[in-house]
């Protein structure tokens, strides 16, 4: 009944109305467009100039995700009230609506608003700062990974492929020596990233003001995790089943570090990056933690119990290396735009000297499988030495390539622009797009006559919309930076898919200039 | 949902459907959507609303290619110009070549309040355009400091409704309308 009345009343209005009704307008909206907010809110409002029917309400993150609660939103009037139940996690987010007013005008729109930060991205990612506080931080930043992957990798090790008896006091020994030095690393890593975070040098490590930007930072707790389980490997437990299942899990939260930071993070949205990156971790572990323990299981005793050692070491290493293949291959595929990229663009050539050296540790495990360990269990006295020499070896390449991972992160991956060509026959005007996937895109105008003398607009604005992705339109004014040189520092193009881009130049008062263009953004 | 939720929205949508069908409102129109070639226009501007709720203080149209001795009524309360410019060729009127005349008028120093409505009246004559091609006339509104450009003109296969600010149009007509 209710619905009825509803029904025939706007369907009434609606042929009741006529030119004179006012224009419907948006005149505020909480949180207010492209506000930062400090705690997130517990609601979303939106006031317009008088009643309407509200047509579509989403609430989405940067990525594209959809985070519009279960529970409708109220409508009063003019005043539109969705409850948001659940508290927003730091980030930004997007707001669009859509709502008919009563003389049957839609209007629509969108606008960003953030929690916890600022709403407008920072200016693009600096150098690292080439302060004294680079290289030192860049050390222990290795020494913790490093420390992390060997104490782990060692406990995982000794659990699973159970080592013969004699040897275990030793490996323990190692386990715990190794987990010490690991938690001293990542404790002190915590806080230089912190100071890192708050801008301060090194020396903060001594002040309370940077350990409480890296309590504040978002992957601390995924840091804690990791210091939790190094202490639980450092602790002297016993061999009974609760001891080795609290050490297997110690192993695993240690590895918890390598989810907190990373470039796969910017790309994957967090639940998959942090996935990845601890996946990419995990099997480095069970592959590089593996040297040391073979290496004294064989110069200890060279005899069938090693032998065995060696032929469960061979399963387990051929599917850790799979995976870090798998893994690594899935980031650089996400990280790099072109293949190319990996010898033309700096990231990619550090990203190839990584590579390089993860292919030696596979060209050492090849000869190890194939030819040395076969021939040095035999029982070849000369085979033996070069066995425990290559095994060495193997870990120092192996240590190598983490230290070159850990300097991926000098700097950003390189960004693919999409470029579009939106000339008419008066002028010459081409759209650039940076990075070119979605996310917050800059826009970079050029404007000019066919002659190539650059011409400068009164205005340029750019409008973005996804009916697809449900994303109603929203304008950015260009700012000019050189003679017929335009930007927009971000467009959020927060999803996936197809977008419809109008680019608007008006040249004088009387003669707007648009050109449309439509775009598929697949990553 | 439950039925009743789900009827409701089908008929919104429904009702949105149909709303979108119906001229928007909210746009600067001429009242007649069709001039004769080779006649007399006369052209009544409707403006429905002020910039974003201020009110109007002033309206400039531009005349476009082929439509000559445009000629604004005088509107109480408004102080009318005009601004001549050559046209792009001479036309033949009256049995005198014309290729210069009004190009811009402007409607000045009012004040029409963002709820209320007024039209801006001129008229014009249709030089020989073929009958079906749609014309704009691109239009400056201002609100005090605010200022809107309906100049907005729809690309191949795009409609008014596919633009925020459109250029108010005519369609041009078969001939007649000579007084």
């Amino acid at each position: 009944m209710r619905t009825l009345l509803s029904v025939l009343l706007f369907l009434g209005l609606l042929l009741a109305s006529g030119p004179a009704s006012a224009h419907t307008m948006l005149l505020a909206s909480s949180p207010a467009a492209d506000s930062s907010q400090a705690q997130s809110p517990s609601a979303i409002g939106l006031t317009f100039n008088e009643p309407v029917q509200l047509l579509a309400l989403k609430l989405m993150d940067s990525v594209g995700g959809d985070l519009t609660p279960a529970t409708p939103p109220t409508v009063v009037g003019g005043q539109v009230t969705l409850e948001l139940p659940k508290a927003l996690p730091q980030g930004r987010y997007l707001v669009s609506w859509r709502a008919g007013s009563l003389d049957g005008h839609i209007v629509s729109g969108s606008f960003g608003f953030a929690v916890g930060e600022a709403a407008l991205p920072a200016s693009p990612q600096a150098a690292p700062a080439a302060d004294s506080g680079y290289w030192p931080g860049f050390a222990l930043h290795a020494l913790a990974r490093i420390l992390v992957l060997l104490a782990a990798g060692a406990t995982l090790f000794r659990l699973l492929l159970r080592p013969a008896d004699a040897l275990v006091p030793a490996l323990r020994r190692q386990e715990r020596r190794l987990a010490a030095g690991a938690f001293t690393a990542q404790f002190l890593l915590i806080g230089a990233h912190g100071a890192m975070r708050a801008g301060l040098s090194l020396a903060a490590l001594l002040s309370m003001e940077g350990w409480r930007a890296a309590v504040a930072a978002p992957g601390a707790w995924l840091d804690g995790a990791s210091l939790l389980g190094l202490l639980i490997l450092a602790l002297p437990l016993d061999e009974s089943l609760a001891g080795r299942l609290s050490r297997g899990l110690g192993a695993l939260l240690a590895l918890a570090a390598f989810a907190s930071s990373g470039h796969a993070l910017a790309v994957l949205p967090p639940p998959q990056g942090q996935a990845v990156m601890l996946f990419h971790g995990l099997a480095a572990a069970l592959w590089i933690g593996a040297f040391d323990p073979l290496r004294r299981a064989y110069a200890r005793d060279a005899g069938a119990a090693t032998s065995a050692l060696f032929h469960r070491f061979q399963r387990l290493g051929f599917v850790a290396v799979a995976a870090v293949a798998i893994s690594g291959a899935t980031m650089a595929w996400l990280l790099l735009p072109r293949w190319s990229d990996l010898w033309e663009s700096a990231y990619g050539l550090r990203l190839s000297a990584k590579l390089l050296a993860v292919l030696t540790m596979l060209a050492i495990a090849a000869l190890n499988r194939f030819w040395l360990t076969p021939r040095a269990l035999a029982g070849a006295a000369a085979m033996r030495r070069r066995l425990l020499r290559v095994l060495q070896l193997d870990l120092a390449v192996a240590l190598l390539a983490v230290v070159l991972a850990v300097g991926l992160s000098a700097g950003p991956p390189p960004t693919a622009s999409l470029v579009f060509d939106l000339s008419n026959e008066q002028y010459a005007i081409m759209l650039t797009l940076s990075p070119g996937r979605s996310g917050d895109n800059e826009a970079a105008v050029r404007i000019g006559m066919h002659d190539g003398m650059p011409i400068d607009p009164k205005k340029v604005e750019i409008r973005v919309e996804s009916p697809a992705a449900g994303i109603e339109p929203s304008t950015q004014e260009a700012s000019q930076i050189a003679p017929g040189l335009y930007r927009v520092p971000a467009l959020p193009l927060w999803a996936k898919g197809a977008w419809k881009l109008r680019l608007s130049l008006m040249i004088d008062d009387f003669t707007m200039v648009d050109r449309d263009v439509e775009l598929t953004l697949s990553r | 949902m439950r039925v009743s939720q789900l009827a409701a929205a089908a008929f919104l949508a429904v009702g949105a459907a149909v709303a979108m069908t119906v001229p928007a409102f909210a746009h600067i129109t001429f009242e007649n959507p069709e001039a004769p070639s080779n006649g007399f226009y006369k052209a009544v501007l409707r403006v429905p609303h002020g910039c974003d709720g201020d009110a109007t203080t002033a309206v400039r149209i531009q005349i476009p290619e082929g439509f000559i001795v445009a000629q604004p009524m005088p509107k109480s309360g408004w102080q009318v110009s005009v601004t001549e410019g050559a046209y792009a060729k001479s036309y033949k009127y009256e049995g005198s070549t014309i290729s210069k005349g009004v190009k811009e008028i402007a409607w000045t120093g009012g004040n029409l309040p963002d709820s209320f409505y007024d039209e801006f009246v001129f008229r014009v004559r249709v030089t020989d355009i073929a009958p079906g091609t749609k014309v704009y006339f691109p239009v400056v509104q201002e609100c005090g400091s605010k200022t809107e450009h309906w100049i907005e003109i729809p690309a191949e296969g795009k409609s008014d409704d596919d633009y925020e600010h459109p250029a108010p149009g005519v369609t041009i007509g078969a001939p007649g309308g000579d007084d």
